[in-house]
């Protein structure tokens, strides 16, 4: 193990007191989740003696202050989130500013012509905002036979239509970019026919549909960033329960470890260490663990010299990551053990080891 | 907190804490308790920084050797 470290010296009792100023405490706790093996013991102890100190003495507990202090330091900050919230909100607001703009660039592309119906069957395009050049090109093409009808006439009426000019109503007023010879479009009596270019409702269906797919899609990123947060503090704080765990037994003399290796396919990638004492009990710590169906449950197992051969070390709990710790006061079966096994066992352990043997370790 | 401290720990911490001079019990509960930072602690003892710090320091010493002991027994 590693002995030396400059941030030996730190006041690690301090932090567990939870009297540093801020900028004290973050720099010790950035130290801390570099997972130093000289500072994680000494800081484990403090925060101990702290666990001690405060069930010593019954009818007192920490002020709110404290707690804050403390949960301030293992929890992710508010006001990060939010940022990080407001950066995955950034792309919805430009997709909304782009749709915006597309509208009024359709606008001003489509509305210096305007297509009128003088009688039924009869389409006149008149310019609203002339110029010269739009006048000779209009002339030109309505001089040319008509192969087929290039508009559709719709009723003021139909939903869809009617959603879409509000929509672009709004984002227009929102942006204030509307020219003045664009006046808004009064709504009409549902039996007032007017003329409605396809092509543009589609195009501006479209500007929707995308918006709308970019907006599912950072909410869909938004959830699963949020998801690897709490499951990355969940890590953090088990990290902290097994520096405390740990210190117990690796405190204690004569301690010795363990590892234990996969012995069937069905542990996959996991592993584990278990450190025990006499004196100090049984610690042991697995990574990696498949997540077992509710009614199985991890069980160690202390294999020994004498008779039984074969003990409970008790039941391993799994967090959502797949890391079990397990921590058992001394027994007579660690004096003369020369083993520990991890098996799946029915939900609530077994006497005797019945399940697949998963991993395995021998001194 | 968690519950890995067993009784004979607790007792044996409690006797340590009974037996730690009153100033530094006082500093202890104060910054635990209260939620005192260093400097407040200096301000409202009327005690310079660093007598605050050597009284930490002195007191959490004892209060680790009695939990070293209750664990060892």
């Amino acid at each position: 193990m590693k002995t030396g470290c400059d941030w030996k010296e730190a006041d690690w009792d301090s932090l567990a007191l939870g009297c540093l100023e801020s900028h004290e405490a973050e720099s010790m706790l950035a130290h801390l989740r570099t997972c130093c093996q000289v500072c994680g013991p000494l800081y484990a102890e403090s925060l101990l003696a702290c666990q001690a100190m405060a069930t010593s003495l019954a009818g007192q507990a920490p002020g709110q202050t404290v707690e804050d202090r403390l949960e301030a330091y293992v929890k992710p900050k508010r006001s990060a989130l939010f940022l990080v919230q407001a950066h995955k909100a950034t792309p919805w607001l430009l997709a909304a500013a782009s749709l915006a703009f597309a509208f009024w660039m359709g606008i001003r592309q489509i509305e210096p012509v305007k297509h009128v119906v003088v009688e039924p069957g009869k389409v006149e395009t008149r310019v609203v905002d002339p110029n010269p050049e739009l006048e000779r090109r209009i002339a030109e093409l309505q001089s040319r036979p008509v192969e087929g009808p290039r508009v559709v006439e719709k009723v003021l009426s139909d939903p869809r239509v009617a959603e879409l000019e509000a929509r672009l109503a709004e984002a227009e007023r929102k942006l204030a970019l509307k020219p003045e010879s664009v006046a808004p479009s009064a709504p009409a009596a549902p039996s007032v026919v007017r003329v409605v270019d396809e092509e543009r409702v589609k195009k501006l269906e479209a500007l929707l549909a995308e918006a709308q797919n970019a907006h599912r899609e950072d909410a869909r990123a938004s959830q699963q960033r949020t998801q690897h947060l709490q499951m990355r503090m969940a890590g953090l704080e088990a990290t902290i329960a097994d520096y405390r765990n740990a210190f117990r037994t690796i405190e204690s003399d004569g301690m010795k470890q363990v590892e234990l290796a996969r012995v069937d396919a069905a542990a996959q990638r996991s592993a584990a260490r278990a450190l025990y004492s006499k004196q100090g009990g049984l610690l042991v710590v697995a990574h990696d663990l498949p997540q077992l169906p509710a009614q199985k449950c991890y069980q160690v197992w202390i294999l020994r010299k004498g008779s039984p051969s074969i003990v409970s070390g008790g039941l391993m709990k799994l967090d959502a990551s797949g890391h079990g710790v397990l921590q058992s006061p001394p027994t007579a079966a660690l004096a003369d053990a020369t083993g520990f096994a991890i098996t799946d066992e029915p939900e609530g352990g077994s006497v005797v080891a019945r399940g697949r043997k998963l991993l395995f370790g021998a001194l | 907190m968690d519950s890995t401290l067993d009784p004979e720990t607790i007792h044996s911490v409690r006797q340590v804490l009974e037996t730690l001079p009153e100033e530094q019990k006082r500093v202890l509960e104060m910054s635990y308790y209260d939620g005192l930072t260093h400097v407040e602690l200096a301000e409202q003892l009327g005690e310079s920084l660093g007598t605050v710090k050597t009284r930490i320091r002195l007191g959490m010493q004892k209060l680790k050797q009695g939990l070293r002991l209750g664990l060892l027994q």
